[in-house]
C-alpha cells in the first residue's frame, strides 16, 4: 500500500476553546495515539481531504511528519477516525494511530461491487449493497485498497455474503462470514391507486397502554341529592 | 400515513429542538440521501408526500432514460412518533389540552430524512429535489463518497 506524507503540527493547548479557535485559523484539532502517550496535534483539514478523497471507506496508512522538525524519522500512522460536521460536513476532528511496521492491526476496508448482477441484467431487479465496509486485520503496510465482490451471479433475492469474498494474502476477514454483503432485490411495485377513503375515516389513534378505565361511579348518572358545585357557589354568594 | 401502533400516553409536551443531530445523520443503507437543514416538526402527511413524489419522479426518469423501468430503493429514517394536538376553532383557552391531530418527527439540522439506492446520481438529485418541496423545511441532497 502507497504511505502518503501528511504534516501535523504539535500543540500545548487543549480543549474546546483551543479547538474553535484552530479551526477558525483554518487547521483542524486531531489527536495522535498508540505511542508513548497521547499527543495533541494540528492538522491540515485540505491535505487530510485529499488525502482519503476516493479512497473513502478504506483505512490510509500516513507518514507522518512534523511541522518545522528536522530530527527523527517519519513516524507510520493510520487515521483511525474522522468527525465532521453533521450540517456543514466540515472535518472537524482526526484520530490518528501510531502504528508498528510488524504488528497486525485491525483497519476498514471498502467493498466494490463487481459486474452486474444477473437479476439486475435480466430481471430488472435492484442490486443492493448492504456492507460498504469491512473489518480486517493485516499488516499497515498490507492494508488492501478495497475487498471486490464478485456480485455477477446474483439473481432476486439471492445473498452474497462475506464468507464469498476473497481477502488478498496477508488479510485476515474480521467481519462474521455470514453477514451479508449484497443483494439484489425486486423492483418496487407499481403503486395501486387506494379508493378513496373519507378523511375522517383515516383518522386512527393508537392503543394508549397507560389509559384510564372509566370508573362505574363516574360513569353512573350523578346522585340526585347532591348538588353540582357551581350552583352551591351561586347560592352561598346571594 | 405512518404513525405507532401502540403509545403509553395520548398527548406529549411540544419540547425543544436544540443542537444538530447526534444520530442518524450520516448515509446509512442507500447512495444518496436527502438531509435535513433545519430544526422543525415533520408530519407523516409530509413524509408521504414525500415518498410519493420520490417514487413518483422516479418512475418518470426511468421512462425518460429508457434503460431504467425500474425505480431505486428508497429508505424512511424519520418516523412520526409525537403527537400534536390542537384546539378546535373559536374555542376559549383553557379546559384542558386539545385533541392529538396529528403525527410529527422531531428533525434536528444534520438528520437524514430519505435515503436512495439503485438510480444514477442525476435521477436521485431530480427525485430528492421534488421530495425535499414536501418537508417543510430546508433539505438538501448528499451522497456517499465513492471508492476508487
Amino acid at each position: 500500500m502507497e504511505m502518503q506524507e501528511l504534516t501535523i503540527t504539535r500543540r500545548e493547548a487543549t480543549g474546546k476553546q483551543v479547538a474553535k479557535r484552530l479551526r477558525r485559523a483554518g487547521a483542524v484539532p486531531a489527536i495522535l495515539y498508540g505511542g508513548a502517550k497521547a499527543e495533541p496535534v494540528t492538522v491540515d483539514p485540505k491535505a487530510v481531504l485529499r488525502m482519503i478523497h476516493g479512497r473513502e471507506g478504506t483505512t490510509q496508512l500516513l507518514a507522518l511528519k512534523f511541522d518545522g522538525e528536522t530530527s527523527g524519522g517519519a513516524r507510520m500512522a493510520i487515521i483511525r477516525d474522522l468527525q465532521f460536521d453533521p450540517v456543514s460536513e466540515d472535518l472537524l476532528h482526526v484520530d490518528l494511530q501510531e502504528v508498528a511496521a510488524d504488528r497486525a492491526i485491525t483497519v476498514r476496508v471498502a467493498v466494490r461491487p463487481v459486474g452486474e448482477a444477473a437479476g439486475v441484467r435480466e430481471q430488472k431487479g435492484i442490486l443492493n449493497l448492504v456492507l460498504h465496509e469491512l473489518d480486517v486485520s493485516c499488516l499497515p503496510t498490507a492494508i488492501p485498497q478495497r475487498i471486490d465482490a464478485d456480485v455477477s451471479a446474483l439473481m432476486i433475492g439471492d445473498v452474497l455474503t462475506v464468507a464469498a469474498l476473497l481477502a488478498p494474502g496477508g488479510v485476515r476477514i474480521l467481519t462474521p462470514a455470514a453477514q451479508a454483503v449484497a443483494t439484489v432485490v425486486p423492483p418496487m411495485a407499481e403503486e395501486v391507486a387506494a379508493p378513496a377513503v373519507p378523511a375522517a375515516a383515516l383518522v386512527t389513534e393508537p392503543e394508549v397502554l397507560t389509559e384510564r378505565k372509566p370508573k362505574e361511579e363516574e360513569a353512573a348518572a350523578p346522585e340526585e341529592g347532591k348538588k353540582p358545585k357551581k350552583a352551591e357557589k351561586a347560592e352561598k354568594e346571594k | 400515513m405512518l404513525m405507532p401502533k401502540r403509545v403509553k400516553y395520548r398527548k406529549a409536551q411540544r419540547g425543544r429542538m436544540k443542537g444538530t443531530a447526534q444520530r442518524g445523520a450520516t448515509l446509512a443503507f442507500g447512495e444518496y440521501g436527502l438531509k435535513a437543514l433545519e430544526p422543525g416538526w415533520v408530519t407523516n402527511r409530509q413524509i408521504e408526500a414525500a415518498r410519493v413524489a420520490l417514487t413518483r419522479s422516479l418512475k418518470r426518469g426511468g421512462k425518460v432514460t429508457r434503460s431504467l423501468k425500474r425505480g431505486g430503493k428508497v429508505w424512511i429514517r424519520v418516523f412520526p412518533d409525537k403527537p400534536v394536538t390542537k384546539k378546535p376553532a373559536e374555542t376559549r383557552m383553557g379546559k384542558g389540552k386539545g385533541n392529538p391531530e396529528e403525527w410529527v418527527a422531531v428533525v434536528k439540522p444534520g438528520r437524514i430524512i430519505y435515503e436512495m439506492q439503485g438510480v444514477p446520481e442525476d435521477l436521485a438529485r431530480e427525485a430528492f429535489r421534488t421530495a425535499g418541496q414536501k418537508m417543510g423545511i430546508a433539505t438538501k441532497f448528499v451522497m456517499r463518497a465513492r471508492t476508487l
